[in-house]
């Protein structure tokens, strides 16, 4: 099975393409200067990535063949005059030495995820919220059940800002989705977006509910796998309760003195079942437990986990942050991952084997894998 | 109508197919900014704020000087006159 793995960087992307998942090319690096932060491909083939500029702002790109890349016509904006959440502004402008975030407006400031599904392109975005494309980019319409929560205004940014990171659908209903924020919890609507209710009961809510990444199948999406800055979670019922699933993972100390396994990154191989997370060691410390990097996979819905880390670096000190891991389609499933200090490892045997796929690139932002002819 | 150039940063030059100098019409600076958005629909997001205004950290300038001080978007221009986009800078 060939694939192509998008890397977006902080300095822009770049495409490794294999045809047997051995041996990689590696494409020049495109949209030189943006900071590619999502990448997802539509149920017509079609190629997307989300791009961001201090100064220019935040759009998405579509290209059909990876190289040659054309700005949508439309894009994620709020409209003028939306206040802005307080925390996120106190984020973002602590970040911004020119004082755009100043007048305490809401912005689209980053797009975090995009999502294909039903026909429709998902965006998550900071300042958090949910946008929806149905004409593939020229329009977008901002989910008014997010944008006008009840609890909105007492929403905390996380370090990285209060951002919609994570976004899953269910298959089988249009209406039915889920919404991922940093810190603000999970989120799940029965209406397409025009409401949502909070879905994080049984989830430790020390720092807000702060989850960092989500993943599930949408065929059977009630199984929902969370890694949260307060651990390992599963919910079995699309949200209602979560239980803590951390048999075999290594947990570490964060700063309030909580032992759980921390992380970032968690993805799912939607043939097999098996689930992977990559852990932390704590929030302080931001890289893998010991310098040892390993992925941890688990083929029993989380009951119990195992380390796989045949070929991978054991003295490594880089981060994986919450997008920088995904499956492939292939089966066996390959498993690909990306750091922030610029390298990129792939497995094409569910994560039994490792090699390097790049290193010395930008800082990772972003790993999608899709499938090639 | 003034026949001008607009010269782009090479982070918007990739939006328009990697053109660094575009040549627009306009009798005035606004005008001549609201041709280049007409010729490359793209732009639009990336210079202009959600209300209409430009970006906050876009800067004009018209030749060699800052398009503020030659009476901002309702400058004249003349035949040959190059406008340049810029995105402020900080850091060291």
């Amino acid at each position: 099975m060939g694939v192509a793995v998008v890397v977006g960087t902080q300095k822009g992307v770049v495409i490794l393409s294999s045809q047997d998942r051995r041996s990689w090319e590696t494409s020049p690096l495109l949209l030189k200067g943006w900071l590619v932060t999502a990448a997802a491909r539509d149920e017509a083939g079609r190629n997307y990535l989300a791009v961001t500029h201090d100064v220019w702002g935040a759009t998405v790109m579509a290209s059909d063949d990876l190289e040659n890349w054309e700005q949508l016509e439309g894009a994620p904006r709020y409209p003028a005059g939306l206040t802005g959440n307080e925390s996120h502004l106190r984020v973002v402008g602590a970040m911004d030495p020119m004082g755009q975030f100043k007048d305490g407006a809401r912005y689209v400031d980053q797009i975090w995820k995009l999502h294909a599904a039903h026909g429709s392109l998902y965006a998550g975005v900071s300042e958090a919220g949910l946008f929806r494309s149905d004409d593939q980019g020229k329009t977008w319409e901002s989910a008014p059940g997010l944008d006008t929560h009840s609890t909105r205004p007492d929403w905390l940014a996380g370090f990285g800002g209060l951002c919609a990171h994570s976004v899953l659908t269910d298959a089988r209903n249009r209406d039915r989705l889920w919404v991922g924020i940093s810190s603000a919890g999970v989120f799940r609507s029965e209406d397409g977006g025009r409401s949502f209710v909070m879905a994080n009961e049984g989830v430790d809510k020390s720092e807000g509910y702060c989850v960092h990444s989500l993943a599930h199948d949408p065929i059977d999406p009630d199984v929902i796998y969370r890694q949260d800055h307060r651990g390992v979670y599963r919910t079995r019922d699309g949200g209602d309760s979560w239980q803590l699933i951390e048999n075999g993972l290594p947990s570490s100390e964060l700063t309030d003195g909580h032992r759980c396994s921390f992380g970032f990154a968690i993805g799912m191989d939607t043939t097999s079942g098996r689930i992977f997370t990559l852990p932390i060691e704590g929030d302080s410390f931001r890289f893998p437990h010991g310098g040892r990097l390993a992925v941890y996979a688990s083929d029993d819905q989380g009951d119990s986990w195992q380390e796989l880390s045949n070929g991978l670096p054991q003295d490594f000190f880089g981060n994986v942050l919450r997008g920088a891991m995904d499956v492939d389609s292939g089966d066996p499933c390959g498993v690909y991952f990306g750091s922030t200090s610029g390298c990129v490892y792939g497995s094409h045997d569910r994560g039994e084997s490792w090699q390097e796929l790049a290193r010395s690139l930008p800082k990772v932002l972003c790993v999608e894998a899709f499938e090639t002819d | 109508m003034a026949r001008v150039h607009v010269r782009l940063p090479g982070v918007l030059g990739q939006v328009v197919g990697g053109q660094r100098r575009v040549e627009v019409e306009g009798d005035c600076i606004g005008g001549a900014l609201a041709d280049l958005i007409a010729r490359h629909p793209a732009l639009a997001h990336h210079i202009y704020e959600e209300g209409g205004a430009l970006r906050r950290h876009v800067r004009c300038f018209c030749n060699d000087e800052y398009a503020s001080e030659r009476g901002g978007l309702d400058a004249p221009l003349s035949d040959g006159d190059t406008l340049t986009l810029l995105n402020s800078v900080a850091g060291g």
